[in-house]
């Protein structure tokens, strides 16, 4: 899945509970549970409101320190993941 | 028309049928729970042929109310939850796969919820077993001498002022003997597992997935999901967790000894 120039946001089918330094997401529709840590939960903090993929990546290599090559690859594996969990939504801006 | 009074974890219902061998079915599953009070939940069951139908259960809003559907049942349910149309076979066991159903929307106005788990007390102080099918809920029954037994399927957990209590239920697994009406505090929480396990608490959020992955519940809601997490949430950070394999215990009781 590609989300260049894409707004992705949290799935309207998506609750969640932070949890210690974790956020648990429970996707209403298939009632499975997704631990999100580390990098992963701050992601999940940023979706608060949607955004596109580059303002994600221009936070995480602030925050964590790292170029923005690594920073690109590991956005974009975790919202692949998110999006196949179907607990983000993505949309034309 | 014929009818039974039933107290369940403090909601009290009226059952009513014009078929008297079906409510004779129903005193006797739930004659732990037979109350002389009317309830003010009302629930009038007409019936339909058995078809032998194993659909899934579908919980649906609507304008007024919700739509319980599959495995036989045709139910309307009020906004209030109080008036329910059930229309089922003449069995039992249809009826309570019914009940579960909508005990699972009604405990959560309440902030309970049912789960997957074995119950027992002693002294006034509640003890939770959860783990999903074949986890050993019913074998934790089995080894619970003079202890009461709440259920060996699914309880209710109900948050009250911070404190959490454990609810019997007439909904059982494999086990067939009484249960105790009633509702204790929750003293201590245990995961049957069949691996070996070490007797340290469990982290938080160890406990928080393990109780939500046990909650029992149909009705796909984001708004009812944050309630389950809600209530989770507190449940783990209050009451200690364990791993538990029942296999390696003779008996139950001396965890109660412990609590």
């Amino acid at each position: 899945m590609k989300f260049e120039n894409m707004l992705i946001g949290r799935s309207d089918q998506a609750a969640w509970q932070e949890v210690e330094e974790n956020v648990v997401v429970v996707n209403s529709n298939t009632r499975k549970v997704h631990i999100l840590s580390g990098i992963g939960g701050r992601i999940w903090q940023i979706l608060e409101h949607p955004r596109q993929q580059t303002d994600i990546v221009n936070v995480i290599m602030q925050e964590y320190d790292v170029a923005r090559e690594q920073a690109e690859n590991d956005v974009d594996s975790f919202l692949q993941e998110l999006a196949q969990k179907e607990i983000i939504k993505i949309k034309d801006e | 028309m014929n009818d039974i009074y039933l107290d369940i974890c403090g909601h009290k219902l009226s059952v009513c049928s014009e078929d008297e061998g079906f409510i004779a079915e129903l005193k006797d599953k739930y004659r732990n729970f037979i109350s002389k009070l009317e309830g003010d939940i009302n629930i009038l069951v007409a019936h339909k042929p058995f078809k032998d139908e194993d659909s899934d259960i579908v919980v649906q809003k609507e304008a007024k109310g919700y739509v319980i559907t599959g495995n036989e049942i045709e139910a309307r349910v009020d906004d209030s939850l109080g008036k329910i149309k059930l229309k089922i076979p003449a069995n039992a066991g249809t009826f309570d796969c019914f009940l579960r159903i909508f005990y699972s929307l009604l405990l959560l106005e309440d902030d309970a919820f049912l789960i997957h788990a074995a119950g027992l007390a002693k002294a006034g102080r509640g003890v939770l077993f959860t783990g999903p099918s074949e986890s050993g809920k019913t074998t934790t029954v089995s080894r619970a001498e003079g202890l009461d037994i709440l259920s060996d399927e699914l309880v209710a957990i109900k948050e009250d002022d911070g404190q959490f209590y454990l609810f019997s239920t007439p909904f059982h697994g494999e086990y067939r003997g009484d249960v105790a009406c009633k509702c204790v505090p929750l003293q201590k929480i245990y995961f049957l597992t069949k691996k070996v396990v070490e007797q340290k608490p469990l982290k938080i959020l160890e406990v928080f997935v393990g109780l939500l992955e046990n909650t029992f519940f149909f009705y796909r809601n984001k708004q009812a999901d944050k309630k389950i997490l809600e209530l989770c949430h507190k449940l783990s950070k209050k009451v200690d967790a364990y791993h538990m394999n029942i296999l390696a215990e003779r008996s139950v009781g001396r965890l109660f000894n412990e609590v």
